[in-house]
C-alpha cells in the first residue's frame, strides 16, 4: 500500500513488513521531531523493554516504533495464537494481573527503586568528560546496556501500574456508576510526589528575589534570557547559587524522552518561568496546594467509606486493597517518571554529547550535538576512529529535519486492523460532534471551570509568553512543563487521557484541564477568550482575538 | 379499649412473655425461645396487646409511642453501627399460631431513629389491613377481628452474606440431609427467591458436603440510608461462594443443633457479618417446604 503524498514520500522502510503495518503517532510522548539517534534508541529501548516484559509475563502483545519523516510512530501487534493458546491466555490473565498489581509496593521498594537508584548513581559517579577515548567507548556501551535495562524496569512498572489503576477504577465504576470519571481520580491525588516536590523546592527561592532591580530584571526579561540577565546583577549571587543547587537536584530532566533535547539544567527557561510566577503570585504556595489536594482526597476517602459501609465485607475489603494499590501506583508512576525516564534520558544524553565533543576535538564533527544525527553503529565506528563521511551524513540528516520541521505528518499510516466486535460497536455509537463551532470537545481531565485568554505554546521554549491565569494550550505537556501549571489558569492539550501525566498533575494543581482535544493548538487561536470546563471536557471559544 | 396494665405492650426478646406466640406472634416467639442460647440480634416486640389496646385511629397512642421510643433508645445504646434496626411483622391469629400469611406484611429494614421506628410500626399495623392481606385472608377464611399484629424490632445486621437453611431436605424429603442456601448481602432476596443463590447439601451426621451448586449471583440487596436497595454484585464476587467452608459448616451445625433442641425439623434464616453469625428466624418445616403449625 502506498503512503506517498506530495509532502510525505514513501519511507525507506526498516523491514519489508513495515510497508503493510499500521503506524500511528503518539503525540502524548513524542509530539515533536526525532533525530536519527533518538529514533534508533527509542526503538531499542521501547520495543525491547516492552517485549521483555510481555515475554516474561507470557503475554502476546508487542510494540515497535519507527521514525518516519523524522516523527515518532509506533505499531501495536499481537503474536498470532491458536484458539487454545488464546483461551489459555484469557484464563491466565486475571491471576497475572492480580499478582502484578498486588505486589507493586513490595517490588517498588525491594526491587525497582534500588535498581533505578543504582543505575543513576552509576552515571553520577562517572565524569565522562574525563575519560580517555577507549574508556569512553566502554562507558558508552555500558550506558546503552543500562538504558536498555532501565526501560525493561520502566515497562515492568508501567504494566503493573496500569493494572492497578484500572482494577481500582473498574471496581469504583461498578459500585458507584459515577457521572464523571474524575470522581475516582480524586482518591488518587494529593500525594507528596517528586513532581510536585520539584515545585515546592523552588518556592523558597522567591525569598532571594527582594523588591528592587533584581526583581525588576527577573520580571522584565523572557525566562530563557533571565539567567544571563541575572548574572549581571551583583545582588543575584545568592539566588544564582540557590538556582544552581536547585538545577543540580531537579534539573537533570529532559522535557521529553529525547536524547537530543536539552535538560532543564542546560536550558532552564521553564524553571525561570516558574520562579517568575512564584515571585508574581505569592499566594501560589505549592505546599498549600498540596495540603488542599490532600484534604480533598481525605474527604473523598471518608465519603467513599461512608458509602461502602452497607456493602458486604468482601466488597469493602477488596475496595481497600485496590485503592491502596492504585494509590501506590499513583505515587510510583509519578516517581518513576521522575526517576527513570527523564533523568536516565539526561544521563544518556550526557554520555552521547561527551562522545560528540570527542569527535569535535578530533575534527570529525563540527559541533557536539551533531552526534544525535548519527546511528549507534556509526557512532561506535567513529569513536573507534573508523568513521567516515560523518559530516555528509550529519548534513543530510539535518537537512531532513529541516525539511519536515514545519509540517504536520499524518497521524496514521496504513489502516488500523479491523476492530473486534465489541470495539466496532463502541465505535459506531461514538457521539457525533455538535454543530456549534465554538464548542470544542476533549476528554475531561481535571474538574473546574475557568475563563481566560488562550496561550498557545507549541514548545517549552515559548514559555515566557504564558501570563498568570491564562489557559495553557499545548500539543502535550511532559514533566518539564509541570512548572507552568502553577501559573496557568487552565490547561488544554491535544494528547493524553485521564491517566496521562498532564491530567494527573493538573489535578494535583487543581487546574481545570481538558486533554485529548484534537487539533487544539490549531483550532484555538492564541489570545482567544476561552471557557474551560474540566469536568465536562469542553472548551468554549467566547471571543476570538 | 382494653387498658389492662398487667399486659405488656413492649416485651424484650428472651423475656418470659416473648416465648408466648399469642403475645408476640409465633415468629418472634421462636426467636424469643432461642435468644438466650443463640446469636439472635437483640430486640423487643410491640405486642399483640399493644395492637389491640393502644391503637387510636390506626396509630399508636401517646403512651405507646413513649414506650417504643424508650425501648428503641435502650436497644441501640452503645451500638457501633449507629442505631439501625429491622422492623418485622409477626402476625397472630386467635389460636396464637403463626398465620401462614406471614411475610405479607411490611418489613422495614435499616430503620434509624425513634421517630422512624414508630412510623415503621404504624405502617406495619396498617399493612395488616392492606387489600392484599385482606384478600389473602378471605381465601383462608380468617376473620379480620381475630387477628392482631405483633411487631418485632431488632438490631439490624448488615449482612455480608445471608440465606436460609433446612435441617431436612424440604423437597426430596431426606431426613439425613441439611440444605443451605446463601447469597451476598441481605437475606431478603434469598427468602423471596429473587436472586439465584448458592446451594449446598450436607450429610447431617458428619456435615460433609454432598453437593455444592454455586450460582452467578448478579444482584444483591444491601441496606441503604432509608431501607434497602438492590445493586449489582461486583464482578469479582459474583461467582465466589457466598459462604466459605467454615461458615457453611457453622451454619449446618447450628441448623442440626436447633432441630435437636426444638424437636422438629427447622427452617432458619441466618446472616453473616464478618466473623459473626446471626440467627434471624427459626421455624418448623414441612416436607413440602411450607411451614407447619407450631407443635404444641
Amino acid at each position: 500500500m502506498s503512503t506517498s503524498t506530495g509532502d510525505f514520500p514513501t519511507p525507506a522502510w526498516f523491514e519489508s513488513e513495515d510497508a503493510e503495518r499500521h503506524w500511528k503517532r503518539d503525540l502524548a510522548h513524542f509530539p515533536g521531531q526525532l533525530t536519527e539517534l533518538d529514533g534508533e534508541l527509542l526503538n531499542t529501548f521501547i520495543s525491547g523493554g516492552f517485549q521483555a516484559v510481555m515475554e516474561a509475563a507470557g503475554l502476546p502483545f508487542r510494540f515497535m516504533t519507527r521514525r518516519l519523516w523524522t516523527y515518532y510512530y509506533d505499531h501495536e501487534s499481537t503474536v498470532p495464537m491458536t484458539d487454545e493458546e488464546r483461551t489459555a491466555m484469557r484464563e491466565r490473565m486475571p491471576s497475572v494481573t492480580e499478582r502484578v498489581r498486588t505486589t507493586i509496593a513490595a517490588r517498588w521498594h525491594e526491587d525497582w527503586l534500588p535498581e533505578i537508584l543504582e543505575h543513576l548513581a552509576f552515571w553520577e559517579g562517572v565524569d565522562a568528560g574525563a575519560l580517555q577515548r577507549d574508556a569512553l567507548v566502554a562507558h558508552l556501551e555500558t550506558t546503552l546496556q543500562r538504558g536498555t535495562r532501565l526501560w525493561v524496569v520502566h515497562f515492568e512498572l508501567a504494566v503493573a501500574l496500569s493494572f492497578a489503576k484500572r482494577a481500582f477504577v473498574e471496581l469504583y465504576d461498578e459500585l458507584f456508576a459515577p457521572e464523571s470519571p474524575l470522581e475516582a481520580q480524586t482518591l488518587l491525588s494529593g500525594f507528596d510526589v517528586r513532581t510536585t516536590q520539584a515545585a515546592r523546592a523552588l518556592w523558597p527561592l522567591r525569598e532571594l528575589v527582594p523588591e528592587g532591580p533584581l526583581r525588576d530584571a527577573l520580571l522584565r526579561v523572557a525566562p530563557r534570557d533571565a539567567l544571563v540577565e541575572l548574572r549581571r546583577e551583583s545582588a543575584a549571587a545568592p539566588l544564582l547559587e540557590a538556582l544552581d543547587a536547585y538545577l543540580e537536584a531537579y534539573g537533570q530532566r529532559c522535557p521529553y524522552v529525547l536524547f537530543s533535547a536539552p535538560s532543564l539544567r542546560e536550558e532552564p527557561a521553564s524553571v525561570m518561568s516558574m520562579l517568575r510566577h512564584m515571585v508574581e503570585r505569592p499566594d501560589a504556595d505549592p505546599s498549600r496546594l498540596l495540603a488542599l489536594q490532600r484534604e480533598k482526597r481525605e474527604h473523598a476517602e471518608r465519603e467513599v467509606r461512608e458509602r461502602l459501609r452497607f456493602y458486604p465485607t468482601p466488597v469493602r475489603t477488596e475496595f481497600e486493597v485496590r485503592l491502596a494499590a492504585a494509590q501506590t501506583a499513583f505515587l510510583v508512576s509519578e516517581d518513576h517518571n521522575f526517576l527513570i525516564d527523564y533523568p536516565s534520558t539526561a544521563h544518556i544524553r550526557q554520555v552521547l554529547r561527551t562522545c560528540g565533543e570527542t569527535l569535535v576535538r578530533t575534527g570529525e564533527l563540527d559541533q557536539a550535538p551533531d552526534v544525535f544525527h548519527l546511528r549507534v553503529d556509526e557512532l561506535r565506528s567513529a569513536m573507534r576512529g573508523e568513521g567516515h563521511e560523518l559530516r555528509e551524513r550529519v548534513a543530510a540528516r539535518a537537512a531532513e529535519l529541516a525539511r519536515y520541521a514545519d509540517v504536520e505528518p499524518p497521524s496514521d499510516v496504513n489502516k488500523p486492523p479491523p476492530p473486534s466486535g465489541a470495539e466496532a460497536a463502541s465505535t459506531a455509537t461514538e457521539e457525533t460532534p455538535p454543530d456549534d463551532p465554538d464548542l470544542l470537545r476533549g476528554t475531561a481531565a481535571s474538574a473546574g471551570v475557568v475563563r481566560g485568554r488562550a496561550r498557545v505554546l507549541r514548545s517549552l521554549a515559548d514559555t515566557g509568553a504564558l501570563l498568570p491565569g491564562e489557559v495553557l494550550v499545548a500539543p502535550t505537556t511532559g514533566q518539564a512543563w509541570t512548572p507552568l501549571f502553577a501559573t496557568a489558569g487552565g490547561l488544554v492539550t491535544e494528547s493524553g487521557n485521564l491517566l496521562s501525566h498532564s491530567a494527573v498533575v493538573a489535578r494535583e494543581y487543581a487546574l481545570p484541564a481538558v486533554v485529548a482535544l484534537q487539533g487544539a493548538t490549531k483550532r484555538i487561536p492564541d489570545g482567544a477568550l476561552l471557557e474551560v470546563d474540566g469536568a465536562a471536557g469542553t472548551v468554549r471559544l467566547l471571543e476570538r482575538p | 379499649m382494653d387498658q389492662r396494665p398487667d399486659l405488656a405492650s413492649i416485651v424484650w426478646l428472651g423475656e418470659r412473655e416473648s416465648l408466648d406466640p399469642a403475645v408476640v406472634g409465633p415468629k418472634a416467639a421462636h426467636l424469643g425461645a432461642l435468644a438466650a442460647a443463640h446469636a439472635v440480634p437483640s430486640g423487643f416486640c410491640v405486642t399483640a396487646h399493644a395492637y389491640h389496646a393502644h391503637r387510636q385511629g390506626g396509630r399508636p397512642s401517646a403512651a405507646l409511642r413513649t414506650a417504643m421510643v424508650d425501648a428503641y433508645e435502650r436497644l441501640v445504646q452503645g451500638d457501633e453501627q449507629g442505631g439501625y434496626v429491622a422492623v418485622r411483622s409477626s402476625a397472630v391469629d386467635e389460636d396464637g399460631a403463626e398465620a401462614s400469611f406471614a411475610g405479607q406484611h411490611d418489613t422495614a429494614l435499616n430503620v434509624r431513629g425513634a421517630d422512624a421506628v414508630v412510623a415503621a410500626v404504624e405502617a406495619t399495623w396498617a399493612s395488616l389491613r392492606s387489600e392484599a392481606a385482606l384478600a389473602y385472608r378471605r381465601d383462608h377464611a380468617l376473620s379480620e377481628d381475630d387477628l392482631a399484629l405483633a411487631v418485632l424490632v431488632q438490631r439490624m445486621v448488615w449482612a455480608d452474606a445471608a440465606g436460609v437453611a433446612f435441617s431436612v431436605d424440604p423437597i426430596g424429603g431426606a431426613d439425613d440431609t441439611i440444605v443451605v442456601t446463601a447469597a451476598w448481602g441481605l437475606g431478603e432476596s434469598v427468602v423471596a427467591g429473587t436472586v439465584t443463590a448458592d446451594t449446598w447439601r450436607l450429610a447431617k451426621d458428619d456435615l460433609r458436603v454432598l453437593e455444592a451448586s454455586l450460582a452467578d449471583k448478579e444482584r444483591m440487596i444491601i441496606p441503604s440510608e432509608d431501607g434497602t436497595r438492590e445493586v449489582n454484585v461486583p464482578r469479582f464476587l459474583r461467582e465466589r461462594a457466598a459462604l466459605d467452608e467454615t461458615q457453611l459448616r457453622t451454619v449446618a451445625e447450628l441448623t442440626r443443633e436447633l432441630e435437636r433442641e426444638r424437636g422438629w425439623p427447622v427452617d432458619i434464616e441466618f446472616a453473616w457479618r464478618e466473623d459473626r453469625l446471626a440467627l434471624l428466624q427459626c421455624r418448623p418445616v414441612t416436607r413440602a417446604g411450607t411451614h407447619a403449625e407450631t407443635p404444641a
